[in-house]
């Protein structure tokens, strides 16, 4: 959309509000707009939480932040449920191996996400 | 007293009872910080029992009347006069009666019967909360229909009777919506930053009731976001993208409970803010690398505030934590946080990402030095559609809001000034005001010449069209408020 670059005469604030007003028009745009809306039906609570915790801990540079939010994740994995964490468990362990794995990681915080993701494969073991 | 004159006590009084409810929620009654605001108070009380021998400030569906008056329309007055009713209403008081007499202890008790009120307290509560403060010559009344229902309840000794205001149409439904979720974001805001688990009932609620406002009628809504008299920048500003973010859902068709969860993630995408000091999120002026830094902590900070409101968070607190995370990530992923792999933005995210720049875009108030007008800022915001936002998405948004947004002030043809009153179906040519004659006047359909700063020109857009909106409701024109 770089021909909507900020006009400067009339001519082209004309031309800008022109190609705006083509952008507004969504006729045609059905279909689209129906994946936007399947979309919105698929969202996975679960799914997105198990994604979102293990980002807030990417997230997280220093130590005591770090700390508390990997607190957070393993209280939200108690929370999850044998049911929830059979779900989730692969999500998670892929998750935690791959952050503890991690460039410019030390070597207490990839001792502990190792040990989250063993706790997280041993409970899966034992989820019916 | 002429009407006009009424009109100043009138906003006086809704102004310093607005001031004097927050100070008691903050303050005890013998702390400074609460009576230099109770000083003034008496006085509009007492202003208004001079002239009218009782003040009777009631909910109605068309707002906050004061002895059957409706109130100002500029917007400091609304402001107070949303927050004053949005109090009355939560807790079930149609009305607050003052009589002659009525002095500093009466008013200290309203304040911290409002102020130490539970958020779910019902008006028997509040009612025993004055008896037990020895108020003499104030009372709470229910509202009229309840009074009605309950075989009536006599008013207050001279005070006149209710004016009949116009039916409760879209744009007073759509502000009283408005200023509810003000309310209630602000009531959550204030929990995280006390460091505590508040209720979202309230929040639900108020989200629920602008869904159904923006189904009704999002033109008044996005009128409303056009105030800016707030006195914390935070909250008017998540209600604007809750506006904003659900008129887009609504266009995408999205309805019912997907729509409210929507409303909710929008409402709370700043949830993280509670968590930075206010010398920060209110400094003026530019911040530096280090506050930058902390500010761009609040994605990550809201997210864990929201996320810590359950134990195990359900699929309207997922999405809200979700957005809070990544609505500054950007549909590139070149925001903030950076991602940790290349999943792609929630839906609602992008949503919400797009009605937070819009938003802060035209308050001045983050990305830019000086607020751009709506007509700029979709401008600005489609050069960046491909890489920082969904295209379909900003399109959608576009079709909402318009090419010339509601306030922006154009420059016709005819070399006249005119005001985005209302987007329709043709977005080039949108209903419109004429403002040079110096009593606005609804125009025909013209062609646009340019859009023009309204700050520049010396324009307040809001309070233009709240003018207007009031002469076409026939609550005629009110003295500007005294502040």
């Amino acid at each position: 959309m770089s021909e909507l670059a900020p006009p400067l005469d009339e001519q082209g604030r004309a031309r800008a509000a022109e190609l705006l007003a083509g952008l507004a028009d969504l006729t045609g745009e059905a279909e689209a707009l129906a994946g936007r809306r399947r979309e919105a039906a698929a969202f996975a609570p679960d799914a997105a939480l198990v994604e979102l915790y293990l980002d807030l801990l990417a997230a997280e540079d220093e130590p005591a932040g770090w700390a508390e939010a990997l607190e957070e994740l393993e209280a939200f994995i108690f929370a999850l449920g044998r049911e929830g964490l059979a779900a989730e468990a692969p999500r998670l362990a892929e998750g935690l191996g791959r952050l503890a794995s991690g460039a410019g990681l030390d070597a207490e915080r990839a001792r502990r996400l190792r040990e989250a993701a063993a706790a997280v494969a041993a409970a899966r073991g034992e989820a019916p | 007293m002429s009407a006009a004159a009424a009109a100043v006590l009138d906003a006086e009084l809704v102004w310093r009872l607005f001031v004097l409810l927050k100070a008691a929620c903050v303050y005890s009654r013998e702390n400074a910080g609460y009576r230099e605001h109770a000083v003034p108070a008496l006085a509009a009380l007492r202003a208004v029992l001079e002239a009218d021998g009782v003040a009777r400030l009631e909910t109605g569906p068309d707002g906050l009347r004061l002895n059957g008056r409706p109130l100002s329309r500029e917007p400091g007055t609304q402001t107070a006069a949303g927050y004053v009713g949005a109090q009355m209403e939560r807790h079930g008081v149609g009305a607050v009666v003052a009589r002659a007499g009525a002095g500093a202890g009466d008013l200290d008790a309203l304040a911290y019967a409002f102020a130490r009120a539970g958020r779910d307290a019902r008006l028997e509560e509040l009612v025993a909360s004055l008896e037990a403060a020895g108020a003499r010559e104030l009372s709470f009344a229910p509202p009229e229909a309840e009074a009605r229902a309950a075989g009536g309840v006599e008013a207050a000794p001279g005070a006149p009777a209710p004016a009949a205001g116009p039916a409760a149409g879209p744009a007073a439904r759509a502000r009283r919506s408005f200023f509810q979720a003000v309310d209630a974001v602000e009531g959550v805001m204030a929990g995280l930053r006390a460091g505590e688990r508040p209720s979202l009932d309230a929040a639900e609620r108020a989200v629920s009731e602008l869904g159904r406002r923006v189904l009704e009628d999002e033109q008044a809504l996005f009128e409303l976001t056009l105030l800016r008299e707030f006195d914390e920048y935070t909250y008017a500003h998540s209600v604007n993208v809750c506006v904003y973010g659900t008129a887009i859902g609504a266009r995408l068709g999205l309805r019912g409970e997907v729509l409210e969860e929507l409303g909710q993630a929008c409402l709370f995408h700043d949830a993280g803010k509670a968590r930075l000091p206010r010398s920060l999120l209110d400094k003026p002026g530019e911040l530096d690398a280090d506050e930058w830094a902390r500010m761009r902590r609040h994605p990550s900070l809201g997210a864990r505030a929201l996320l810590g409101l359950r134990a195990r968070p359900g699929r309207a607190l997922a999405r809200a934590a979700l957005v809070a995370f990544e609505h500054h990530r950007g549909a590139d992923g070149r925001g903030y946080p950076r991602p940790r792999d290349a999943r792609p933005q929630d839906l609602f995210s992008r949503v919400c990402a797009l009605a937070d720049a819009f938003d802060a875009l035209t308050s001045g108030r983050v990305y830019a030095k000086r607020a751009l007008t709506p007509h700029e800022a979709v401008l600005r915001m489609a050069q960046s559609a491909h890489a920082a936002f969904d295209p379909l998405l900003f399109r959608v948004f576009l079709n909402a809001v318009g090419v010339f947004p509601i306030g922006t002030l154009l420059e016709l043809d005819t070399g006249e000034r005119a005001l985005v009153r209302r987007n329709g179906a043709d977005p080039l040519h949108p209903s419109l005001l004429r403002l040079d004659d110096g009593r606005a006047e609804e125009l025909g359909p013209r062609t646009v010449r340019r859009a023009l700063s309204a700050l520049e020109e010396g324009v307040d857009p809001a309070r233009r069209l709240e003018e207007f909106n009031a002469r076409e409701s026939g609550a005629g024109l009110p003295e500007p408020a005294p502040r």
